[in-house]
């Protein structure tokens, strides 16, 4: 057991953290929204030149050969930084194509995502239809809500047949059988829906060995909470300034005691969100329990204590918190994105099953369950 | 950073694992597993204290050099997960977490002679007498006087609250000795009452759950020997905020809840076994609340962790207290709501742990009283965000 972060990590997330102060303001960030797919050019080859795609793919393979925390970690700078562009869904794609697919595809697909000269996204498709038809496979489904879709130059399918069985499929644009439709999300960027009808996937493109299905899934889950965390952060560290400078009744917010028990309140999600965020990503390898079990506790957790600072954040700093004005009410459409989203309620279901249902909630959850 | 176990901590939990098979006294995990009461009483916690004294093992939260253990924070939660999950009883922290460090950080070296080998022998048995009628969350607005007169210290007042006072032979309290000038929080000092002192009076209060847990303390001229007063007088204040530092972030209480998520656990199982349906919502509560402990345990392992032993939480303390607080009481009400209409009848005599579980809601609502208000944490909290 060991809790302290290596130099590595600590110097790449700084490095990311700086890169954004720097670079990602207001202006770079309405290239992004204002673009038809949500993904400015040139703002992509600056996140794959900053290493980001390459993250979690391995050394051999063209990576930076990290794992799922220290994506987690650079992805809580781009929550703070209000990153609109598919980070951790190009990134986890990237990884699905190193851990779940065979060297050639891996092999074609992996360098115009880490040179940034496309996005791509992960997408889950349960109760698939899948039949073999000589060199491909015939898919049929329907994909949820996904982020980075639109114009994505790759979609990495993660289906499972509803019957135990898990495969993975990289599907280019213009696939014959796959419909698309995008919609903008509160966070401003970008998503899709995709419908398979009887779609053809060549089998080159398809992957029988995808074990780590939802390993990658819950990867998914886990960014998406540290991105959380982030916006939280960033709201309660504003939200506390504010209250000391805005005045009424002749002093400060911060000295009447109803205003500082929602500061109060948002500090204690704060701490409890860091925390759930980093029993998720430490327990990736404690095996499958552990990792099912502390990825659905996050990503319900994380839900409950965002809305907690959200909502706090727009309601102390009055008319301000619910116009465009500051980014407090950006904060709040990131973070109502990220509880809509990625299964909430599948999560505490999945916990309910898996872990109230077993009964490994009478055990640790950092000592129990299947850590060695 | 990883959460595995290395060789050294598999070890050490197999030698914890162990020694908890060999020596809990069966009476005193039985006595833990119906517990409502906020603590377990003495008969049922001291048998424990006996053996984890007898190995070493009864003040993990103490320097070495004073009867500590040496075990690194990792070490401490480890052990404190084995000990709640195996049933054994909750240590009476009175002694070892509260008074003891004040001791050994402030007391003068014939008080560590004295009191801190008594504290591991349970021959003292403490209570705190902080707490008065009109001095609860202004803690600092007391009125208990000491006058000097000699070589004593005459005290007079009344405390309120005291925990388990009834089975105590000393209170550590807090007491006027200064003029009244100047703030309230000066001229308080910190003194060490032997409660079979004449003058004392220990009157038992009944709680919500039924049991008598609390007491209030009347002092009638009790002559106190100045060599009783710990640090220096008038500093009373400084210590009690370090003391209730420990008393909000004491230790792992992740694994206190945990153990009893457990004995809900067994409930559900025999009412399941028995053919009663566990209503959806109770299930779905359960479940978040289970969330919740999950979270918990990796925030205190988190702050506490990298603390030595006898180390200062410092102000996230007020977080922890606030939580655990907050838990215990969600803990307890899910355990009342997996009785379901059941969760209605007071039982008379406690035999079985679904027996235990409404008294522990009832008595659950004191843990956001008791240390420190709820309300007063928020504002500790709150100071410590604009700190920042
Ligand atoms: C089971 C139990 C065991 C205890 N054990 C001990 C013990 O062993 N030794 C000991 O010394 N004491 C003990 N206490 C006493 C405990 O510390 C006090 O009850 C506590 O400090 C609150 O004081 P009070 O009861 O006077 O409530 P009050 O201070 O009267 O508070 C009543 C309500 O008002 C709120 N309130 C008070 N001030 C403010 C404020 N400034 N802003 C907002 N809200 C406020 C409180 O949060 C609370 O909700 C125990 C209490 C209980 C219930």
């Amino acid at each position: 057991m060991n809790l302290e972060y290596t130099e590595d990590q600590v110097l790449f997330r700084d490095g990311a953290e700086r890169f954004l102060s720097a670079e990602y303001g207001a202006g770079a960030r309405a290239r992004s929204t204002g673009a038809e797919d949500g993904v400015d050019p040139a703002n992509r080859s600056a996140f794959a030149e900053l290493g980001l795609f390459a993250l979690t793919v391995p050394e051999r393979l063209g990576g930076l050969g990290f794992g799922p925390l220290e994506l987690a970690m650079v992805l809580e700078c781009c929550g703070r930084h209000r990153v609109v562009e598919p980070i951790a869904e190009t990134a986890i794609a990237a990884r699905a194509l190193a851990t779940a697919f065979d060297a050639p595809a891996a092999q074609r697909w992996l360098p115009p995502i880490l040179s940034g000269e496309i996005h791509a996204t992960v997408a889950l498709l349960s109760n698939a239809d899948i039949a073999e038809a000589g060199d491909a496979d015939i898919v049929s489904g329907a994909v949820p809500l996904t982020r980075g879709a639109p114009g994505a130059g790759l979609v990495v399918l993660l289906a499972d047949t509803g019957e135990g069985e898990r495969r993975a499929f990289a599907v280019t644009p213009g696939t014959e059988g796959v419909s698309v439709s995008a919609k903008r999300l509160l966070d401003e960027s970008r998503g899709a829906m995709l419908t398979l009808e009887r779609a053809r996937i060549p089998s080159e493109n398809g992957s029988l060995a995808a074990d780590s299905v939802d390993q990658l899934l819950d990867e998914l889950t886990l960014a998406s909470c540290w991105k959380a965390l982030g916006a939280m952060r960033a709201a309660s560290g504003q939200t506390a300034r504010y209250v000391q400078e805005r005045e009424q009744f002749g002093r400060p917010l911060a000295r009447f005691q109803a205003v500082e028990h929602m500061i109060a309140a948002q500090s204690v999600a704060c701490e409890e969100a860091e925390a759930a965020a980093l029993l998720a990503a430490l327990s990736m390898d404690l095996g499958p329990s552990s990792r099912i079990r502390a990825v659905s506790a996050a990503k319900n957790k994380i839900g409950r204590a965002s809305d907690v600072v959200a909502k706090n954040a727009v309601q102390a700093h009055g008319g301000m918190g619910v116009c465009d004005e500051l980014p407090i009410a950006g904060y709040f459409r990131d973070l109502a994105a990220f509880r809509a989203m990625d299964g909430s309620a599948r999560h505490l279901d999945r916990y309910e099953r898996d872990v109230l249902g077993s009964g490994c909630f009478r055990e640790s959850a950092i000592l129990g369950t299947d850590a060695p | 950073m990883n959460l595995r176990l290395d060789e050294s901590q598999r070890a050490f939990r197999a030698e914890v694992r162990d020694f908890i098979a060999e020596n809990l006294p069966e009476e005193s995990r039985r006595g833990q597993s119906l517990l409502t009461g906020v603590y377990p009483e003495p008969a049922i916690s001291v048998p424990w204290h006996r053996k984890l004294a007898g190995k070493g093992w009864l003040a993990p939260m103490w320097p070495k050099e004073f009867g500590g253990t040496g075990w690194t924070g990792f070490e401490r939660f480890i052990f404190e997960n084995e000990c709640a999950l195996a049933g054994a009883p909750y240590v009476f922290p009175l002694g070892l977490r509260l008074v003891g460090p004040v001791i050994f950080t402030f007391g003068t070296q014939a008080q560590k002679d004295r009191f801190l080998p008594r504290i591991l022998t349970d021959e003292d048995y403490w209570c705190q007498g902080f707490s008065e009628p009109g001095a609860g969350s202004d803690l600092a607005s007391l009125t208990t006087r000491a006058v000097p007169d000699g070589d004593d210290y005459v005290v007079n007042g009344s405390k309120i609250w005291q925990t388990h006072a009834h089975h105590a032979n000393m209170m550590f309290t807090l007491v006027r000795t200064g003029s009244g000038d100047g703030p309230k929080q000066a001229g308080i000092s910190f003194l060490l009452i032997p409660l079979d002192t004449p003058g004392v009076e220990v009157r038992p209060i009944v709680s919500i759950g039924g049991d008598h847990d609390v007491n209030q303390v009347f002092l009638s001229d009790v002559r106190v020997p100045k060599s009783n007063l710990v640090g220096e007088v008038g500093k009373g204040w400084d210590y009690a905020k370090f003391l209730l530092r420990f008393e909000r972030a004491g230790g792992f209480a992740a694994a206190r809840l945990r153990a009893s998520l457990k004995r809900i656990g067994r409930v559900l199982e025999s009412r399941m076994a028995a053919g009663i349906e566990i209503h959806p919502d109770a299930r779905r509560r359960i479940a978040e609340v289970a969330i919740d402990v999950d979270v918990f345990e990796m925030l205190e392992l988190k702050i506490l962790g990298p603390l030595a032993a006898g180390e200062d939480p410092g102000p996230i303390s007020s977080i922890l207290k606030l939580r655990t607080s907050q838990l215990k009481q969600d803990v307890a009400e899910a355990g009342h709501l997996a009785l379901g209409e059941d969760g209605a009848i007071w039982p008379t005599e406690v035999e079985s742990e679904s027996d235990a579980l409404p008294g522990d809601y009832l008595n659950s609502r004191a843990a956001t009283i008791f240390g420190g208000a709820r309300e007063v944490q928020l504002g500790l909290i709150a100071r410590e965000a604009f700190r920042r």
